[in-house]
């Protein structure tokens, strides 16, 4: 990230003349001279927002109890997402070859329903009415009576 | 959700709480500080301390007790964790009885208590090398694994890279591979009382009487009968007969047993018939000589005692012979480096030595 | 310390392989002295000093720890929860085998000797090396990697202080640190010249990429008028879609919408999903379970 001083030298089709009032570490602050353009200030500004000291929160001082317990928490935690995911490999291990199996035996029992069934489905695409759960739900939580729009050709 | 799964395990199983089979060096010793770890109001002999009030016991000063802000909730979580870990440590248990492999069985208990919280407060918050028993125990296979990662973090990588860029690894013996973290001191009124760094300076005064040895050992072995030789060898001392440089041999002992705890090697822990293979002869480096190593090598024996032990030279000392006789198991090593210093006189009287040689730089022909 | 032997000198110049001049700057010999031990050496941590810096950074002593896990992700829960399934079985093909991409050929080394060693001869036909395309089984489901957004600012080779604005925009729509982008040649004509801030961008992952995508396709591309979704053509058939948005689209979201006054200009930029889907047709799939529209009829809004 530029400091702003050096920004400003690097911008050549801004007036110099303003490089004379930007506030260093040795110069004070004065009200009365501060001549910047409201420009350059809201560029002072939005530098500000983002310079990394403002975001760099206090380092956390924990006692040895907390050390501990914080490792303690932060391992279970780790050992509980792994089994998480561990479940979830398996469930769908398990899915991929109940499919499997299904095809299987439709192949050989209905080749015409197996050819309907394996059609390659490539790029097709969620239905939009597909939401992303959230915490609020609506009141209606689900529309029994719903029918998709066919948009007029 | 992890909350739910916790609860749905029904009877609550207390393994880490349970001291009848475990050893009493896996919880934390003091109980005013498992109050502090478990919230745990109902400790006997802490009535009258109120740990919400005070602050942590690590904590040494009363301001600071006073100030210091724990994270919030950071107990219920650590209670909900905690009895996870333990139902994990108790299916470990309960697989323990039925293994028969060593190895397997080592594997377990170290897996069952890694993640006990007192185990970790033990091993994080006291003395790793000069370790009290009864909060480190190297016995348990969980110690010596912490203790392992341990050493592998920082010391062990020193002492490769100090044998590596000092090349005692190939000078003296062809390589290492490290499993015990040997450790050297010079105790004594003259010496200096502290574990020195692989590769550092030693005066010939520090160095005048034998040194004291520490090695942790942190594989699996068997305690009782497994022995182990250590070697002191100097491999640069100036052979001017083929212009070159010879190894000596400054110290050898033989036949030594350790334990995983009582693992230091003084005078009291030897006798000179059975365990004294070749007497110390300080480091006495000649005037000019240069910088001499001194690089300490441990042995594993496979056998309870070593061959041919009177036909041992001290000058010329020819130690990948002597290893590959004896069929030695290189495990650990350490090193330091001595220079000729003007105490060297005084060494060398005090051992019935010759004056030694000084050497001056001659115009080669 | 390497008195044990005697010094010898070496012609270590090296020759090239159709030349028999001497290569200048190439030694013959490796300049690194062997190693004779398995020890990996970090050197950081041999050091006593600032014992603080040697923690690992998802410990909390270490000044770089950074919470993870901090609330809960519905976007995240939602694609474990139903699209990882449903992702396997729309793409189910019944004994699919793996497609073989197009791979560089070998030579014939018994025609001549000179083949040995050859570098490899490019593959048949106007198109370059391909990826092999594996049919979707339990392990390998596609997922979203990352969100890209890229915003270049063409107009700040006249003012740079517009790619400070865009870096600022940036952050105040994803709350992550972007990084700047400079202009890496000198194009006269154009006006540019190397070295410039010429604009921001970002890699999203995890939680903020989450969040992003959900103010997307959530709040920001239902309020943008006529907008008919992710074009067809878009994808680089590798399994990366991008869309892009317009300066004026950008006012659609919430931090920029909330104080206006603050933005009176704001920066349209490219937004780059890469998912580790191997065909684009696969992050078509996936994308669009995200609530992300695409224009399926894209000849209607030609007519």
């Amino acid at each position: 990230m530029l400091s702003t001083p050096r920004l400003i030298t690097r911008c050549k089709n801004v007036d110099t003349s303003i490089l004379t009032i930007i506030r260093t570490k040795r110069t004070k602050a004065n009200k009365n001279s501060t001549g910047v353009s409201p420009q350059m200030q809201r560029v002072v500004t939005q530098l500000s927002v983002m310079s990394a000291r403002k975001k760099q929160p206090k380092m956390l001082k924990l006692s040895n109890e907390d050390l501990i317990k914080h490792q303690t928490i932060e391992t279970a935690w780790k050992i509980y997402q792994d089994k998480l995911q561990g479940q979830r490999t398996l469930r769908l291990k398990k899915q991929y070859f109940a499919v499997k199996e299904a095809m299987d035996t439709l192949k050989e029992v209905s080749p015409a329903l197996f050819y309907e069934a394996n059609v390659d489905e490539s790029g097709k695409t969620f239905p939009m009415e597909l939401r992303v759960p959230t915490d609020a739900p609506p009141r209606e939580i689900w529309h029994y009576d719903y029918t998709l729009k066919t948009t007029e050709t | 959700m992890l909350r739910r799964s916790l609860h749905s395990t029904g009877l609550k199983q207390e393994i880490w709480k349970d001291f009848t089979k475990r050893s009493e060096s896996l919880s934390v010793r003091s109980p005013i500080l498992k109050q502090f770890l478990f919230h745990d109001n109902e400790v006997q002999g802490s009535s009258t301390t109120k740990p919400e009030k005070i602050g942590p016991y690590s904590l040494r000063r009363y301001n600071s007790k006073i100030r210091y802000k724990a994270p919030e909730q950071i107990d219920e979580t650590f209670q909900l964790a905690y009895s996870f870990l333990q139902d994990r440590a108790q299916n470990v248990y309960n697989k323990l009885n039925n293994v028969k492999d060593a190895i397997e069985e080592t594997k377990l208990l170290v897996k069952a208590e890694i993640n006990n919280p007192e185990v970790q407060y033990n091993f994080q918050f006291s003395d790793k090398i000069d370790n009290n028993p009864r909060l480190i125990d190297y016995n348990l296979p969980v110690y010596r694994a912490l203790g392992l990662k341990h050493w592998e973090s920082r010391d062990q990588m020193l002492l490769m890279q100090r044998l590596e860029t000092l090349h005692a690894i190939p000078d003296t013996l062809p390589t290492l591979v490290p499993r015990a973290n040997v450790m050297v001191k010079f105790p004594y009124s003259t010496g200096v009382n502290k574990w020195v760094e692989p590769g550092e300076f030693l005066s010939s005064n520090a160095t005048q009487l034998e040194p004291v040895f520490k090695i942790q050992e942190y594989d699996t072995v068997d305690v009782e009968k497994q022995r182990y030789t250590v070697l002191i060898v100097n491999p640069d001392e100036p052979d001017l007969a083929t212009d070159s440089f010879k190894t000596t041999l400054c110290y050898g002992l033989q036949n030594l047993k350790l334990g995983y705890n009582d693992n230091v090697i003084d005078a009291r822990k030897f006798n000179s018939e059975d365990n004294v293979l070749i007497d110390y002869l300080p480091p006495v480096p000649e005037k000019n000589a240069g910088k001499q190593r001194f690089v300490v090598w441990v042995f594993r024996q496979p056998h309870a005692t070593l061959k041919d032990i009177s036909t041992i030279s001290r000058d010329p000392f020819n130690i990948r012979q002597f290893v590959k006789l004896n069929e030695l198991d290189p495990i650990g090593a350490h090193i330091w480096r001595s220079e000729w210093d003007t105490n060297v006189a005084n060494v060398r009287e005090k051992y019935d030595l010759p004056q030694g040689r000084v050497f001056s730089k001659v115009r080669r022909p | 310390m390497f008195r044990n032997g005697s010094a010898t000198t070496f012609n270590t110049s090296k020759r090239g392989f159709f030349t028999s001049t001497i290569l200048r700057g190439k030694p013959g010999c490796a300049l690194v002295p062997p190693v004779h031990h398995l020890v990996k050496i970090d050197k950081s941590k041999l050091s006593p000093r600032f014992p603080g810096l040697k923690y690992d950074k998802d410990d909390i002593r270490s000044p770089a720890y950074h919470p993870k896990n901090t609330h809960q992700d519905r976007v995240q829960e939602h694609y474990l929860n139903t699209l990882q399934s449903d992702m396997m079985l729309m793409n189910y093909s019944h004994e699919a085998k793996t497609e073989k991409g197009l791979k560089k050929r070998t030579w014939d080394v018994s025609k001549s000797p000179y083949h040995v060693n050859r570098p490899l001869r490019r593959p048949q036909g106007p198109e370059g090396q391909r990826p092999d395309v594996h049919p979707i089984i339990w392990n390998n489901i596609p997922s979203i990697d990352n969100v890209i957004l890229n915003c270049y600012v063409a107009e700040s080779r006249d003012n740079e202080l517009l790619a400070v604005s865009a870096l600022l925009q940036l952050q105040q729509i994803t709350g992550c640190k972007p990084s700047i982008i400079y202009s890496k040649s000198n194009v006269p004509n154009w006006k540019i010249r190397s070295g410039r801030q010429m604009g921001a961008k970002i890699k999203l992952t995890g939680l903020p990429m989450h969040q992003f995508l959900s103010t997307l396709s959530e709040i920001v591309l239902p309020r943008i008028r006529k907008y008919r979704g992710i074009k067809l053509s878009s994808g680089d058939s590798l399994g990366n879609i991008s869309l892009g948005l317009t300066a004026a689209d950008v006012k659609f979201f919430p931090e920029i919408d909330a104080n206006q006054d603050l933005w009176p200009k704001t920066f349209g930029f490219h937004i780059t999903i890469n998912t580790t889907a191997e065909t684009d047709d696969r992050a078509r799939t996936l994308i669009s379970g995200f609530q992300l529209p695409f224009d399926l009829e894209p000849s209607k809004k030609e007519a």
